[in-house]
């Protein structure tokens, strides 16, 4: 699979994944884990705490009203002070906060009773401290509880123990964490690597076979792996734009071909011209004939250029409209007025149904080009005596264009057809009416370019009605682009 | 007449200038942006066609130096783009008129007298007058000899036309602009069908016929 070898390995999408899952991995390990671990040590604090709890009963449940004798806190801390794994240190104090009593273990500690404890003890609270004593390296849980005898606050004992074995379970805890995070991160990261791979995996495929497609064989496709996923969806994506692409490739040959084809016959016609022309010597009428013949074909051929120059350039988009807004009803009436004139020579009667004022947003020549070739075409498909109709109307976002004839119509199967290009409808009956079968192309685009519609309706030998829509002009909205 | 061509394709400037020496204009061609400006700046010339796509400096270029140089000789851009935005360019420079390549000899001829005359015409004439052709301007009224032709407007803005420029040949593409704001080529034939029935009013039992057309080009008015 070369497309893993060109990206660098830091760059490579499947490098990239594994990283972040470890990462993830980590992270969230490590809030767990550091979850777990406070968790643990406030549980077994509490344990201590209870123990505690439970001789602090124990002694106030003996502890007489008056502490002359010391001989029932000496009988506890002969129970209690020699345990193996918690000693129990203890002081007794006075409401006022004097010692009235110190087990031995708790001489060697130096604890006083701060000002907090001691208000805590007359508000009838509970203190719970942890002690660092200094020489000491152990640190001490001690429970200060107030006793209340008769609603007065008769003792106060302080009690605790140390908290070796609470320490050293929660470094056993704290090594173990340790010593499974790398195996843990290192089958993480395996883990997340061979994911990665298998979701990455279809996607070099798709590369590699995209990447055979060329302009030589975009009939192939590449094939979808029937997995119904998102994979095979970019498949079913890539798949349609080769298909798009082939057939934006299959037109440009068809349309180079009929571009040289018409290219090429009327180059040919006037060499042969010419070259009858030079064959013998003429009069300089016949010449000037010739040339002038010359001229008219020549000026056929450079609207032709023209025509395929601007459908090419509409191809690639780079024709710019003059976007401003428009007086549709005078631009129509103004080229009805210009054809009339040819209308009459066939006794067309060339008719412009009343219409109101109407503004379009529009490019005011390609407009014109627009309806002089809907009209032109409309006089020259239809006999005389015929009769063209034009009609304006505008409902609240469109303008609405009629051009109707009672010209030769256009059969159903020619209807889809006539906006191609090169497109003619009866090639022997076109010649004499000239055109290459590029006007309604340009028809099109134009009307396109303006965001509106064109169709047509039509019935053989009965005539054609085409119809353009195209955006209204709102003042509000001159943002309008094209 | 002296006339400035600054053009890079030999073949254009060989017929050019041939078609303009016939027309007893007398023409020097510069094959380059560079000479182009350097010609301008140094003689004087009543006029100056200019390529757009030019060898050593754009056309747009040479032109935007002569003006700031505040030489006001009447300039007509010859261009291959005939995208809007450069013609609209080109005469925000400074042009006076512009031709898409390819493009007619006449038509650059046509377009060379009319702007070598419009200096000289006298801003409001009243009335026009070819043989025994009379166009009122104010009234807007038309007489051959002594009997008055009706004319659509249209008709008597093309007539207009013509009588401005007697003897000289307007071309279809003028007619389109000029008469009926047309800015593109049509195929049509419609232009000669307007043409053609002016000619037909202005001529009818009348002599000399007065409306002639020259093959190929376009139409002349002159007896």
């Amino acid at each position: 699979m070369s497309w893993k070898i060109r990206a660098k390995f830091q760059h490579r999408t499947d490098v990239k994944l594994t990283l972040l899952y470890i990462l993830t991995f980590f992270l969230s390990a490590s809030i767990i884990c550091g979850f777990l671990y406070l968790r643990l040590k406030g549980q077994l604090i509490k344990e201590i705490d209870r123990f505690i709890f439970d001789e602090t009963e124990e002694l106030s449940a003996v502890l007489p009203k008056d502490l002359k004798e010391k001989e029932v806190p000496k009988n506890f801390e002969i129970g209690v002070a020699a345990r193996t794994y918690y000693p129990i240190y203890f002081r007794i104090l006075d409401g006022e906060g004097k010692i009235l009593y110190m087990s031995a273990g708790m001489r060697g500690i130096v604890y006083e009773l701060d000002e907090k404890a001691m208000a805590n003890a007359r508000e009838g609270k509970r203190t719970r401290e942890k002690i660092h004593s200094p020489g000491r390296r152990r640190a001490f849980r001690f429970i200060t509880t107030p006793l209340y005898k008769e609603g007065r606050l008769t003792y106060i004992i302080q009690m605790g123990t140390h908290l070796r074995f609470v320490r050293k379970s929660l470094s056993v805890f704290r090594s173990n964490i340790l010593a499974a995070l790398p195996i843990v991160l290192i089958l993480g990261s395996l883990g997340g690597w061979i994911l990665a791979r298998r979701a990455l995996s279809p996607i070099g495929y798709i590369a590699a076979k995209t990447r055979d497609i060329t302009s030589e064989n975009l009939n192939e496709r590449i094939t979808p792996r029937q997995t119904g996923d998102e994979l095979d969806e970019l498949i079913g994506t890539i798949n349609g734009m080769i298909a798009r692409l082939e057939a934006s490739f299959r037109r440009m040959a068809e349309f180079t071909a009929d571009a040289s084809h018409e290219l090429k016959t009327p180059i040919c016609a006037m060499r042969g011209e010419a070259e009858v022309l030079l064959s013998k010597s003429r009069t300089p009428e016949e010449y000037q004939e010739g040339l002038v013949q010359f001229i008219e074909r020549f000026d056929q051929l450079n609207q032709m250029i023209n025509d395929l120059i601007l459908l090419s350039k509409s191809d690639s988009s780079q024709v710019e409209l003059n976007v401003v807004p428009v007086r549709l009803d005078l631009l129509i009436k103004d080229i009805c007025n210009l054809f009339q004139v040819l209308a009459e020579q066939k006794n067309i009667a060339l008719d412009i149904d009343p219409i109101q004022e109407t503004v379009v947003m529009g490019d005011k020549i390609r407009l014109q080009q627009l309806f002089t070739n809907l009209i032109d075409n409309a006089i020259k498909y239809t006999p005389e005596q015929g009769m063209i109709r034009i009609a304006l109307e505008k409902d609240t976002k469109m303008a609405l264009v009629k051009v109707s004839d009672t010209g030769i119509g256009i059969s159903e199967e020619e209807q889809g057809k006539i906006f191609e290009r090169f497109y003619r409808m009866d090639k022997s009956r076109s010649k004499e009416t000239g055109g290459v079968g590029l006007g309604l192309s340009i028809a099109e685009w134009i009307v396109h370019a303006h965001k509106g519609t064109i169709g047509v309706q039509s019935q053989l030998d009965k005539g054609s009605t085409f119809i353009v829509t195209l955006p209204l002009f709102h003042p509000e909205d001159r943002k309008f682009q094209p | 007449m002296r006339i400035l061509l600054v053009e890079d394709d030999k073949g254009i400037v060989r017929f050019v200038k041939k078609g303009l020496l016939e027309n007893a204009f007398s023409v020097d061609a510069a094959l380059d942006g560079e000479e182009g400006l350097r010609s301008a700046l140094h003689m004087k010339y009543d006029l100056i066609v200019l390529d757009i796509l030019l060898p050593k400096m754009d056309g747009r270029e040479v032109l935007k130096k002569i003006r700031s140089m505040e030489i006001q000789t009447p300039v007509i851009f010859l261009t291959a783009k005939d995208s809007e935005s450069d013609i609209i360019k080109g005469l925000n420079l400074g042009a006076d008129d512009y031709l898409t390549k390819p493009f007619s000899f006449n038509e650059l001829l046509a377009r060379i007298h009319a702007l070598l005359r419009r200096g000289k015409t006298v801003a409001s004439v009243s009335r026009l007058q070819v043989a025994d052709l009379v166009l009122e301007v104010d009234g807007h009224r038309v007489f051959r000899g002594e009997r008055k032709i009706e004319l659509t407007p249209k008709e008597y803005a093309l007539l207009e036309l013509f009588m401005r420029h007697p003897g000289q040949i307007i071309t279809r593409t003028m007619i389109a602009e000029k008469v009926f704001d047309l800015h593109f080529d049509t195929a049509t034939n419609v232009i000669d069908v307007h043409v053609s029935r002016l000619r037909n009013k202005i001529n009818r039992n009348s002599e000399p016929k007065l409306l002639h057309t020259v093959k190929g080009v376009g139409y002349v008015l002159e007896d």
